[in-house]
Formats: structure tokens, C-alpha cells, sequence
């Protein structure tokens, strides 16, 4: 059997190792939805058959070998693979794995061909030369539009940053020229100086966020420096800072087991402290915030984060944990790079573990971190032995 | 031209969702100039307080929960009724900066972080039009 029509034939054999290798291979692909993963890439698939149909002269060939595509020739793979690249940055692929998908396809298209055991002939030498050119097209095409995508997405972000700096910015700049004047007029102006200071503490915690953003995209996650950690004592510590700057509120702590473990202290506070600061800006104001953390599993520590609330929807649910993404009430909160629940999942992540949300109506939005008990092997930090950490 | 002397001051209605930014432009307008500087921590509050008593100009934030600064001013201006308040825009977005200065309701747009001495210049200027 000639391949094209192989592929049409055998396509949900060969979407399901393609499945398989996807979902072991690609991590962003575990937090997507099965069915988007297996859609997009069916559609390149059922493309490049339909591109392998078309007539195709000799001059045409030697053309597409060299890259030079005839227009109508490759429209349909080229299209597909377009879509996918776009689709790909959105999901929080990187390039690496957007590519991936296309050798898991190749492979497990041709692997599967040749276990069906087909007469090698000039033509199927032939059509297994378009397959391959129609792929590299699609590929290009993917890689191309997925690059478009994310540069977008991050003049988008540096657009939101340079906006979420400027107002305490401003607040800084004004209250100090006022300090200025009230030196010369010899007045006392503690509330302005005081501005000023939470002005610049407001800028610091943005290009933290920032830095770590930019550390973790540069392909190694975040960089953890674990050492022997009490949990309760961290948790009653993260917990006592936010009661205290959100006087209002109630937030529960419950422990339980055994709370000794490996980690990177200052990391997991980041951490929780995320967590907790989302669940009060963005659950019912009127309800408690629930810290609980559970020791009581010998290989694992669990921290979960439960707010009351309406429950977040399935598709935002998938993308809360993407850099950038922010909630839908966000703007009625200020400040907001859309980055602490990124930093959240990065941090459970270089601590060998996850990070997991579930919202209903009932139980509210519960996140969930899941920590090895003991992280020393997860990634030891280069900064911190240049104590650059 | 001189204020009258027994003219109340000027107010200005300083209209932002952050409310340091908002305390330290009150601050400030009221230690460097002649001029009222009343807080408003939000489009509600600003359309509330126009209303009660209209501001002689207003500087507003393009981009506050709830309302942007195109629809706020525009609320303003009827609260305003035949008082005609100038309304100067202030942003941290250079699109909504530009947008701002495009459009007539505004008599000027300034991108955050504002110079305090450029704020006074346009109270000042508008002063000494009318």
C-alpha cells in the first residue's frame, strides 16, 4: 500500500502512538487537553496526505527538496502547520517540543508503514520523499508562525510591565519632589516618605518576578537550593505576613504529619505566599483563605490552597498556571504581571514535584502543590554556589 | 490675570484606582500651587464628587477598574453640567496617552510618571486663560 493512502487508513492507529510519545515526551503537552493535542496534530497529518495526492512533476520535486514549495502544491500542510504553531505558543510549548510533535508524528507514521510490511518500489521511495517534504513544511511553517506568536506575547507582557511600573513610579517621583519642597518649607512629611518606600518596594517585587520569569524561560526552570526545612514553621510565617497586611481576611492554617523536609525555604514561601495572595485577590472576599499542608505521607508534603468563590472555568483553568495570563477580574485588583501562579508551578517543578488547580461550585478553587519529601537532588542552583541566588 | 481674593480656589479632581499615587499628586498640587486638590480613589467616587460639587479641572487614570478614562470623562463632563471642568489624562499605557490626545474632551494627556512641574505648568496655564 502507497503511504498517503496508508495514513488515510490507519489514522487512529497512528494518532494513538503519536499520543502516546506526546504525552511522555512533552511536558506542556500533559497540561493540555488530549483532544486538543490529538486535533491539531491529525490536521497536519490529514494535510500532508491530501499534499502527497497532488501531482507533483520531477522539477517540482528537485524545487521542494531545495526548500522553493510551489504555492498550491504545499498550501494545505503549510496551513495546518501554521495553525499549529500559533496554537503551540499560546499553550506554553516552547520551540523544542513544538518540533518534538513533528518527529513524534514522522516516527510513528513511518514505523508504522513499515511494519505493514509495504513492497518498496520506486514509488514508495518516492511518496516516503513527499511525506518527508511535506512534513519539513509544515514544520517550517509551525516553527515560523509559532515564533510570530511568541514574540507578540512578550510585547504584550513588556507592554503590561512597563504600565505596571509606572504608577508606583509615579507615586515615587511626585511624593519625592513634594519631600523636596517640604525640606525647603521645613515640614514634616512622614506619610509622603512612607509612600515612597512602598512605591519602591511595589517596583522591587515587580522586577523580582520578572528576573525569575526571565531565569526560568531560559530553558533550565528555576533554580532551587534545598536544604532541611520545617514547613509549619514557614507556613506560620507566610500566613502571620498576610494576616497582618490583610487585617480584614481569615486565613486558616491546618497541619498535619510529619512537616520535616527538603526544599528550598525561601522558594516554597515564595510559593505559598503566591498562592494565599491570589486566593484573597481573587476569592469571595466575605470567606476564609484555607492554607493546609499535609506531612502525613512518608514521600510527600502537600500544600493546598482552598478560596470560596465562583469556580474558574475549565479553559481558563488549563492556561492559570502560563506566564501572562491573567484573571478575569484581574484590573479591579492594580498591580498584576499575570506572573505569580507561573512562578508558582516553576517552583513546584524545579523541586521535582506539581503544581494543580480544581475549582467547582461547591468546594471553591483549591491549589494544589505537591513536594517530594526530600528535594536535594532536584536541581541544585548554580547561583547560589556564585551566591548570585 | 489675577484671582480674585475673595474667590474660593481652584479645585482639581485627582482621579485614580491607586490610592498612593493619588494621595501624593494631592499632596503635591496643594504644597506647590494655589490650587484645591480633592482625592478620588475610583470612577465612581469621581463621577460622585463631580457631581456634588464640579471640579474646576480634573486629572484622570485611562485605565481603572470598572470604566476606562474615555467613558469616566465623558460621565464627568455631564456631571459637570455647565461648568466645564478641563480634564488633563493621565496614563501608563503610551497607546491610551496617545488616544487621549486625539480626542478633543481632553485638554492634555501626560504618560505616567508625570513630571510634578509639568503639572503645575498646565494648572497654571489654565489659570491665567480664564
Amino acid at each position: 500500500m502507497g503511504l498517503s493512502d496508508f495514513i488515510t487508513l490507519e489514522e487512529a492507529k497512528i494518532m494513538a502512538e503519536f499520543e502516546a510519545f506526546a504525552k511522555e515526551q512533552l511536558p506542556a503537552a500533559a497540561d493540555m487537553n488530549v483532544a486538543a493535542l490529538r486535533d491539531h496534530a491529525r490536521q497536519v497529518l490529514v494535510a500532508i496526505a491530501l499534499d502527497m495526492r497532488q501531482p507533483q512533476t520531477d522539477q517540482e520535486q528537485h524545487a521542494k527538496s531545495l526548500g522553493h514549495a510551489s504555492k498550491a502544491d504545499s498550501e494545505e500542510s503549510k496551513a495546518a502547520g501554521e495553525l499549529h504553531g500559533a496554537l503551540r505558543a499560546a499553550a506554553g510549548f516552547d520551540v523544542n517540543q513544538t518540533a518534538a510533535e513533528y518527529r513524534a508524528l514522522r516516527a510513528s507514521v513511518i514505523r508504522l508503514w513499515i511494519e505493514s510490511n509495504p513492497q518498496l518500489g520506486r514509488d514508495e521511495v518516492f511518496e516516503l520523499v513527499r511525506f518527508n517534504e511535506s512534513m519539513d513544511e509544515a514544520l517550517a511553517a509551525s516553527l515560523l508562525y509559532f515564533a510570530a506568536e511568541a514574540a507578540r506575547m512578550r510585547n504584550l507582557f513588556l507592554g503590561v510591565l512597563s504600565h505596571e511600573l509606572r504608577t508606583p513610579l509615579s507615586t515615587v517621583m511626585t511624593s519625592g519632589h513634594s519631600l523636596v519642597l517640604g525640606a525647603r518649607l521645613k515640614k514634616d512629611m512622614p506619610e509622603a516618605a512612607e509612600r515612597v518606600v512602598r512605591g519602591g518596594r511595589r517596583i522591587q517585587s515587580l522586577l523580582d518576578d520578572l528576573l525569575d520569569y526571565v531565569r526560568s524561560g531560559l530553558g533550565e526552570g528555576m533554580r532551587v537550593s534545598p536544604t532541611s526545612v520545617d514547613m509549619s514553621q514557614v507556613c506560620s510565617r507566610i500566613v502571620g505576613e498576610l494576616r497582618a497586611n490583610h487585617p480584614t481576611r481569615t486565613i486558616a492554617l491546618d497541619e498535619r504529619g510529619d512537616l520535616i523536609c527538603v526544599c528550598d525555604e525561601e522558594r516554597i514561601a515564595q510559593a505559598i505566599s503566591n498562592l494565599v495572595s491570589n486566593g484573597l485577590k481573587y476569592g469571595a472576599s466575605g470567606e476564609p483563605v484555607s492554607v493546609r499542608i499535609d506531612g502525613s505521607a512518608a514521600a510527600e508534603i502537600v500544600v493546598s490552597v482552598q478560596n470560596g468563590g465562583p469556580p474558574i472555568a475549565q479553559a481558563t483553568r488549563e492556561s492559570l498556571f502560563e506566564p501572562l495570563v491573567r484573571g478575569e477580574n484581574a484590573a479591579s485588583h492594580g498591580y498584576n504581571l499575570g506572573l505569580g501562579l507561573y512562578i508558582v508551578r516553576e517552583i513546584a517543578l524545579a523541586h521535582g514535584g506539581t503544581a494543580t488547580v480544581e475549582s467547582d461550585a461547591e468546594a471553591g478553587t483549591v491549589f494544589t502543590i505537591r513536594l517530594p519529601r526530600d528535594a536535594s537532588e532536584a536541581s541544585p542552583s548554580a547561583f547560589a554556589g556564585l551566591r548570585m541566588n | 490675570m489675577e484671582l480674585n481674593a475673595h474667590q474660593s480656589p481652584r479645585r482639581l479632581l485627582v482621579v485614580d484606582d491607586d490610592h498612593d499615587l493619588v494621595d501624593s499628586l494631592c499632596e503635591w498640587v496643594g504644597l506647590s500651587s494655589d490650587w484645591m486638590a480633592v482625592a478620588a480613589y475610583g470612577p465612581a467616587d469621581a463621577i460622585a464628587q463631580a457631581t456634588a460639587l464640579p471640579p474646576d479641572a480634573i486629572l484622570m487614570d485611562m485605565e481603572m477598574h470598572g470604566a476606562d478614562g474615555f467613558d469616566t470623562a465623558e460621565q464627568l463632563g455631564r456631571a459637570s453640567g455647565d461648568k466645564h471642568s478641563a480634564i488633563f489624562a493621565l496614563t501608563g499605557n503610551a497607546d491610551l496617552r496617545e488616544a487621549a490626545s486625539q480626542d478633543p474632551r481632553f485638554l492634555a494627556s501626560l504618560l505616567k510618571p508625570a513630571d510634578p512641574n509639568k503639572l503645575l505648568r498646565l494648572l497654571t496655564r489654565l489659570t491665567a486663560d480664564h
